[in-house]
C-alpha cells in the first residue's frame, strides 16, 4: 500500500500538478436497504478536492457506531497523451439501525479551497427485523451491507446456520408470489400483475416449468429491472426479485383466477464442515421445486346498458379527425384520419365505423397504434385510423362525425365525445375528362311503399255493392236483347210488306170479293138482276186483279187466262173462272132475269173464288 | 259584424284542431315510428267508420313495421278486396309475401298471371259496366250485319260482332270472378306465428298426425269447417287447402278470414 502510494506520488510529481481542481464533487452513497438491528455504512465520497472530514450526520432511529473511516484512492489515466488524474476520498460512517422506518440523510457540506461542496440529501428504508430469525441477524453485518454490490446476501448464512444443514427447504424461505395492483377492476380496465420471487437462499438457477397463466386477460409485458432488493414480507426479510411484470386487461367479468406456476430452482446452501481444528462452510447446490400462489381478482362488468356506439373503449380518451389534403379533388386519393388519444386499453380499440357520403369511395381502413406504458400501471398513446378515400363526384359533402363512446372506470360512467362533422368540398381532379361519366339512376326500393295520407271520411256502408249481384243489371241485358229482336222483327215485316206492294190487296182479296158477293146476293134477293150481274162481275174481276196483281187497266180476258196459268191454277179451275166471267159478261148484256140463273151464277162465282183461294194455298 | 267574423274564425280554428280523425292521428303516429299507437288508431277508425281500402293499406304497413307479417298480409288482402286497382297495396303484399317463412304457391302460368293482372286493373263494378258497354256494341254490330245493305259493312258487322261477343263474355266473366273473390270469405291468413297442420280436426298427438307446419302470413283456402266443443283452445277447426297438394285441418283461432 505505501509502496503503491509512493509510486503514485512520484507519478504525480512527474505529471502536471494543476489538474487538481477539475470535476470536484461531494456525493453521498446511501445504503440500499437496511434491516433493523444490523449495522450499515454511510459513505461520503469526495472527488478531486481537499477538505476536512465531514461531521457524522444525525440519523433518526440509528446510532453512530464509529467513523469516519477514511480511504483514499488516486488514479491517473493517460489517453492519447492526455493525462487525467482522479483522487477519491471515502469517508465511511458505520451506524446501527435501531428503529424501522424511512430515514432521511440530511444535506452535508464540506469546505474546500475552491469553495463549499454540497452533498444531496437521500433517504433509505430500515426494514423491521425478521420475526423468526431475529437472533441471528447481528452475526453477519459488515460484509453484506455494501451499497455497491449487485446482489447483497444477508441472512443466508444465518438461516443456513439455523437449519443446521438439515436439507429441508422451508416453504417460507423460497416463495413465488403474484400480486395485483388492484383487487377489483372493471372489464378492460388495466391492472398490473407482478410476479416476485422471495428467497432467503442464494439461487444459482431458476427455470419456470409452468408460467402462471393469465386466462381471461389480454397481457402486455412490462420491462423489469434486473435487480434484487431486500423486502420485508410477512414479517421476514427476503431477497426479492421481480420475475415478471404484466399489464393485464380483463376480458370478462367475474372472479378471474391465475393458475399457479411451477418453478425448478437450484439453491445454494452452505454446509458447515468440521475440519477438526476449525469449522468452515462449503456451498452445496440443491434442486427445489416451488409453486406460485393462486391469485385472483374480481372483475366487474361494465354497467348495462351500454350506450349506442360503445365499442369497448375503457379509459380516458379524446378524439379528433383530420383530412389530408384538405382540398379534395375527384379521383385523387386523400386520407381521413380518426385519431383517438388517451389512457386506457388503447391497443385494443376497434376501428371507428365512419360513414362516408355516397360520392366518396372509401377503402379498408388502416390502424396505427402508438402506445407506451406510463407510470408502470397504464397505457397511454394514440390510435390512429387512416381511411383512404377517393372522391368520385364534384360537390360539397359532409363526412358525419362518428362519436367516440368510452367508459371511464374512475368515474364509473360512460362518456361520449362528439366529433364534429366535417364539411368537405370536392373539386374536379386534373386527370378527369371534361365530359363526366353519366350515372345510372335506376334504383329499386327494397321495402314496402309508404302509407297513403288518410282522408277525413264519414261512416261508409259495411258491405260493398256489386253490380253483378243486382238483378236489374241482368234485366238490362235481357231488355237490350229483346229490344234488338223486336226491332229486327218489326223491320223484317215492314221490309217484306214494302217489297210486295200488292200483298195487302192479295191478303184482302178474298174478303173484298166475299163482301162484293154478299152485296150481289142482296141485289139478287131484291130481284135487281142487272145490278146483280154487274156486282158479281166486278167482284170477280176485282178479286182477280187483287189476287193476280194485275192492274185494272190490263184486265183483259187473255191476260187473266195467262196469269191464272202462271199462278199455278189448274186448267179446270181456270176454265171455270173464265166461264163464270164469260157468263157474267153475257148475262149483263143479255138480261134473262131468271132467279135460278142468278142463283147458279152466284154459286159458280163463289166456287171459282174458292177454287183460286184453295189452289193458292196448295201452291204455297 | 266584425266580432261575429272573429268568433267564426276562432270556432273554425278550434274545430280544425280537434277535427283530426283517428286515421289522421294514426298517420302522424306512423310517421313518428310509433307503430303500436298507429295500429290501435287505424283499428279504431275501421271500427267506427267501417272498412276502407286506404285505411287497411296503412294498417298493413303499420303491422309490417311492427314485425307482424301475418296481420300485414291480412290487411293488404282486405285492402285489395275493397280496391283491386291499388298498385301500392299489391306491391306491398307481394313484398311482404316474399318475406314470410312459407314460400307461396307458384302456380302462375302466363295466362293465369295475365288474368290476375286484368283482375287487378279495374274494380268488379267497372268490369260490369265495361261488359254492358261491350254488349251494347255487340248488339250494334249485330244490327249493322242485319240491317246494312252494303256487303263490306255487313262483313265488318259480322266479324266485329263475333270479336265483341268474345270480349264481352270475358269481361263479364272477369266482373263476376272479381265480385266473387271480393265477396268470398273462404280465404284466410295465418296470424299465429306458426301452427301445425293436422290430418284430423284435433291437436296432433303423433308425428303421423302432423302434416306440415305453416307460419304467419300464409294464405289458405277454407274448404270445410267443423265445430270442436271438446278443444278448449279453439271451438272450431277448418279444413284448409294450402296449395294444390296439401289439404289438412288447423285451428280456427290460428287464422283469420279475409
Amino acid at each position: 500500500m505505501t509502496k503503491r502510494r509512493f509510486i503514485i506520488f512520484i507519478l504525480m510529481l512527474v505529471a502536471v500538478l494543476p489538474a487538481f481542481a477539475d470535476g470536484a464533487s461531494f456525493t453521498l452513497v446511501p445504503p440500499r436497504t437496511v434491516i433493523q438491528g444490523r449495522n450499515f455504512a454511510l459513505t461520503y465520497r469526495l472527488v478531486n478536492a481537499e477538505a476536512n472530514a465531514p461531521s457524522a450526520p444525525e440519523l433518526d432511529g440509528c446510532s453512530l457506531l464509529f467513523g469516519p473511516a477514511v480511504s483514499t484512492m488516486h488514479s491517473t489515466e493517460i489517453i492519447n497523451g492526455r493525462i487525467s488524474t482522479t483522487r477519491t476520498v471515502d469517508y465511511t460512517y458505520t451506524y446501527r439501525a435501531e428503529q424501522p422506518g424511512t430515514v432521511t440523510v440530511p444535506e452535508l457540506s464540506v469546505r474546500t479551497a475552491d469553495g463549499t461542496l454540497r452533498s444531496r440529501s437521500a433517504s433509505f428504508e430500515i426494514l423491521p427485523a425478521d420475526n423468526a430469525g431475529s437472533g441471528q441477524s447481528a452475526s453477519s453485518s459488515g460484509s453484506s451491507q455494501s451499497g455497491h454490490s449487485g446482489r447483497p446476501n444477508p441472512g443466508k448464512a444465518d438461516s443456513n446456520g439455523n437449519n443446521g444443514g438439515s436439507g429441508r427447504v422451508s416453504a417460507d424461505d423460497l416463495m413465488v408470489r403474484v400480486f395485483f395492483s388492484k383487487n377489483t377492476v372493471y372489464e378492460q380496465e388495466p391492472v398490473v400483475a407482478t410476479i416476485k420471487v422471495y428467497t432467503r437462499y442464494d439461487i444459482s438457477s431458476f427455470i419456470a416449468r409452468v408460467q402462471p397463466a393469465f386466462e381471461g386477460f389480454l397481457t402486455e409485458e412490462l420491462p423489469v429491472a434486473a435487480e434484487t432488493t431486500l423486502e420485508n414480507f410477512n414479517g421476514r426479510n427476503y431477497h426479492c426479485a421481480v420475475l415478471k411484470k404484466l399489464l393485464l386487461y380483463p376480458q370478462r367479468s367475474g372472479r378471474l383466477e391465475v393458475n399457479t406456476g411451477r418453478y425448478d430452482v437450484t439453491i445454494v446452501e452452505y454446509e458447515t464442515v468440521n475440519m477438526g481444528f476449525f469449522r468452515t462452510q462449503r456451498p452445496v447446490e440443491r434442486d427445489v421445486t416451488t409453486t406460485s400462489n393462486a391469485a385472483a381478482i374480481t372483475v366487474k362488468p361494465l354497467p348495462a346498458p351500454a350506450p349506442a356506439g360503445f365499442a369497448g373503449a375503457v379509459g380516458s380518451f379524446t378524439a379528433r379527425t383530420q383530412l389530408d389534403p384538405e382540398l379534395l379533388r375527384t379521383n385523387e386519393a386523400a386520407t381521413y384520419s380518426y385519431i383517438i388519444e388517451g389512457t386506457g386499453n388503447i391497443k385494443y380499440l376497434s376501428e371507428p365505423a365512419v360513414e362516408f357520403p355516397t360520392g366518396i369511395e372509401s377503402y379498408t381502413p388502416h390502424a396505427e397504434i402508438d402506445a407506451r406504458v406510463v407510470g408502470g400501471t397504464n397505457m397511454r398513446g394514440t390510435y390512429k385510423t387512416d381511411f383512404t378515400i377517393v372522391p368520385q363526384e364534384v360537390g360539397n359533402f359532409t363526412i358525419a362525425g362518428t362519436p367516440l363512446v368510452y367508459f371511464n372506470p374512475e368515474s364509473g360512467q360512460y362518456h361520449t365525445i362528439d366529433v364534429p362533422a366535417m364539411d368537405v368540398r370536392v373539386l374536379r381532379g386534373t386527370g378527369d375528362a371534361a365530359v363526366p361519366q353519366q350515372n345510372n339512376l335506376d334504383a329499386t326500393i327494397d321495402d314496402i311503399f309508404h302509407i297513403h295520407a288518410s282522408t277525413d271520411r264519414s261512416a261508409s256502408e259495411s258491405e260493398a255493392h256489386y253490380v253483378v249481384g243486382n238483378g236489374l243489371y241482368w234485366l238490362t241485358y235481357l231488355l237490350l236483347a229483346v229490344i234488338l229482336v223486336g226491332i229486327i222483327i218489326v223491320y223484317r215485316r215492314s221490309i217484306r210488306l214494302r217489297a210486295d206492294v200488292s200483298g195487302r190487296k192479295l191478303a184482302k182479296a178474298g174478303r173484298t170479293a166475299t163482301k162484293r158477293l154478299k152485296k150481289a146476293a142482296t141485289l139478287m134477293k131484291a130481284g135487281k138482276s142487272e145490278e146483280f150481274y154487274a156486282a158479281t162481275a166486278s167482284a170477280l174481276w176485282g178479286y182477280i186483279s187483287d189476287k193476280l196483281s194485275i192492274a185494272p187497266s190490263q184486265l183483259t180476258r187473255e191476260n187473266v187466262a195467262g196469269k191464272l196459268a202462271d199462278y199455278g191454277i189448274d186448267e179446270a179451275a181456270a176454265a171455270k173462272v173464265m166461264d163464270v166471267l164469260d157468263n157474267c159478261e153475257m148475262a149483263r148484256f143479255t138480261p134473262m132475269g131468271s132467279d135460278s140463273q142468278m142463283n147458279a151464277l152466284y154459286d159458280e162465282a163463289a166456287a171459282a173464288i174458292a177454287a183460286i183461294e184453295n189452289s193458292k194455298k196448295r201452291s204455297k | 259584424m266584425k266580432y261575429l267574423l272573429l268568433i267564426i274564425a276562432i270556432v273554425g280554428a278550434a274545430l280544425g284542431a280537434t277535427a283530426q280523425s283517428a286515421a289522421q292521428r294514426a298517420d302522424s303516429a306512423y310517421n313518428k315510428e310509433d307503430y303500436r299507437l298507429a295500429i290501435s288508431l287505424y283499428n279504431e277508425d275501421l271500427a267506427t267508420n267501417g272498412p276502407d281500402a286506404q285505411v287497411y293499406y296503412n294498417l298493413g304497413n303499420a303491422y309490417y313495421r311492427n314485425d307482424n307479417l301475418g296481420r300485414a298480409v291480412l290487411c293488404y288482402e282486405r285492402s285489395l278486396r275493397l280496391d283491386p286497382t291499388d298498385a301500392d297495396a299489391r306491391h306491398n303484399l307481394e313484398f311482404v309475401r316474399s318475406r314470410i317463412q312459407d314460400r307461396p304457391e307458384d302456380d302462375t302460368s302466363f295466362l293465369a298471371a295475365l288474368h290476375h293482372n286484368i283482375l287487378g286493373s279495374a274494380t268488379a263494378n267497372a268490369w260490369a259496366w265495361i261488359a254492358l258497354t261491350l254488349f251494347v256494341l255487340f248488339l250494334g254490330a249485330a244490327a249493322l250485319y242485319i240491317f246494312s245493305p252494303g256487303v263490306a259493312v255487313r262483313k265488318a258487322g259480322f266479324f266485329g260482332g263475333i270479336v265483341l261477343l268474345f270480349v264481352f263474355g270475358y269481361s263479364l266473366y272477369v266482373a263476376i270472378d272479381s265480385a266473387a273473390i271480393a265477396r268470398s270469405h273462404n280465404y284466410a291468413v295465418v296470424t299465429a306465428p306458426s301452427t301445425i297442420l293436422s290430418s284430423s280436426p284435433r291437436p296432433s298427438r303423433t308425428s303421423a298426425d302432423r302434416v306440415v307446419s305453416i307460419h304467419e302470413g300464409t294464405t289458405v283456402e277454407i274448404v270445410d269447417s267443423v265445430a270442436t266443443p271438446d278443444d278448449p283452445q279453439s271451438p272450431m277447426w277448418y279444413n284448409v287447402k294450402v296449395n294444390n297438394a296439401t289439404r289438412a285441418w288447423l285451428r280456427a283461432s290460428d287464422v283469420e278470414r279475409i
